[in-house]
């Protein structure tokens, strides 16, 4: 009895610390996950670095969005820009709409970046990144698929790849509004 | 009396310390703006850095996040509602201490739990050596103790005959 009680008292401990730690195995420390999939999208209103107009979300409901965040300092954002910019020629037509929010950057930068990497859509000012923080954005860059009714489907860390760019696009185009 | 002195110390040691520990996890309510916001940004971690707080960044979205409790503050909204809504953009991951419920509580709950299962464990052990050492006496202990009260009795008496 008294080897059973204490391979009891060491035993169960041992077994639910290795319980809780097994359950760690389950994340990927690299992945940054976000509460916001499949939720709502924040609406914004952020002045575009080109002509004097305000784009905001809800003038875009009904249809899908790209939403890229951004900055002409970042070296993955070259790749990201060059794929989007493929992306935006692929599907242009179909009623996708690319904007990409400028992060901790200046118009200027962001002008010759765009003149080097491609681009065409709007370029909207984030002043304080507000709009960053309400979509957790972590760094750049990152980019939000966005349906038609404004729910975020997707959110990419990094450059996103290609194929995982198309499928994500051809996603939101299905979507019903 | 000295046992009673030790156990009012240790009441006043635990009351100190439950004292301390509340008047650090909450800012006065006559804590300036900027005291209330450094608070909150003391328990949200900068997304951009390693390991440091909101409060200690001077990243951009430190600043900018530093911005959002100062209005939201401001506004009246609580400390608790603020670092909900932050949990409600970047996930548990953005509060430096886990939180209290889920699969965080654990954190919270298992090192009292392990420390008083220690002090149980000790107690069981001294309890366990103490009582092991009051087992009576055994037979052949009783039969020496004979012996030795014997030689005693009569180491006595060969003293008596010399004085005698």
């Amino acid at each position: 009895v008294r080897r059973s009680v204490w391979a009891a008292i060491i035993g169960v401990p041992a077994a639910l610390l290795i319980v809780l730690l097994a359950t760690g195995f389950k994340e990927d420390p690299n992945a940054i996950s976000s509460p916001l999939v499949h939720k709502q999208a924040s609406t914004f209103a952020l002045h575009a670095i080109d002509g004097n107009r305000t784009i905001s979300l809800a003038q875009l409901r009904g249809k899908p969005v790209v939403l890229n965040f951004s900055a002409s300092w970042c070296v993955d954002c070259r790749i990201d820009q060059e794929y989007l910019t493929a992306a935006w020629q692929k599907y242009a037509g179909t009623g996708v709409d690319f904007i990409s929010v400028l992060y901790q950057d200046n118009v200027a930068s962001m002008r010759k970046f765009v003149h080097q990497y491609g681009g065409g859509w709007p370029i909207l000012r984030d002043p304080g990144q507000q709009t960053a923080i309400n979509y957790g954005v972590y760094g750049v860059p990152e980019t939000f698929f966005i349906d038609r009714r404004g729910i975020i489907r997707y959110k990419s860390t990094g450059p996103v790849p290609w194929d995982v760019l198309n499928a994500q696009v051809r996603n939101l185009i299905r979507s019903r509004a | 009396m000295k046992r009673w002195l030790g156990w009012i110390a240790i009441f006043w040691l635990l009351v100190i310390c439950a004292v301390a520990l509340a008047a650090y996890g909450r800012a006065t309510p006559t804590a300036s703006l900027n005291d209330r916001t450094l608070a909150v940004a003391r328990e949200l971690r900068c997304p951009v850095c390693q390991g440091e707080s909101v409060a200690d960044s001077e990243s951009g979205i430190s600043q900018g996040m530093r911005a959002i409790i100062r209005h939201k503050l401001a506004q009246g909204e609580s400390p608790d509602s603020i670092k909900r809504y932050f949990v409600s953009r970047y996930g548990n991951k953005i509060l430096l201490a886990p939180p209290s419920s889920g699969i965080g509580s654990v954190a919270w709950f298992a090192p009292p739990l392990l420390v008083l299962g220690g002090m149980g464990l000790l107690l069981t052990l001294v309890f366990d050596w103490r009582s092991r050492s009051r087992v009576p006496v055994s037979s052949s202990g009783a039969e020496y103790l004979e012996r030795v009260r014997a030689e005693l009795s009569r180491g006595d008496g060969e003293a008596t005959n010399g004085e005698a």
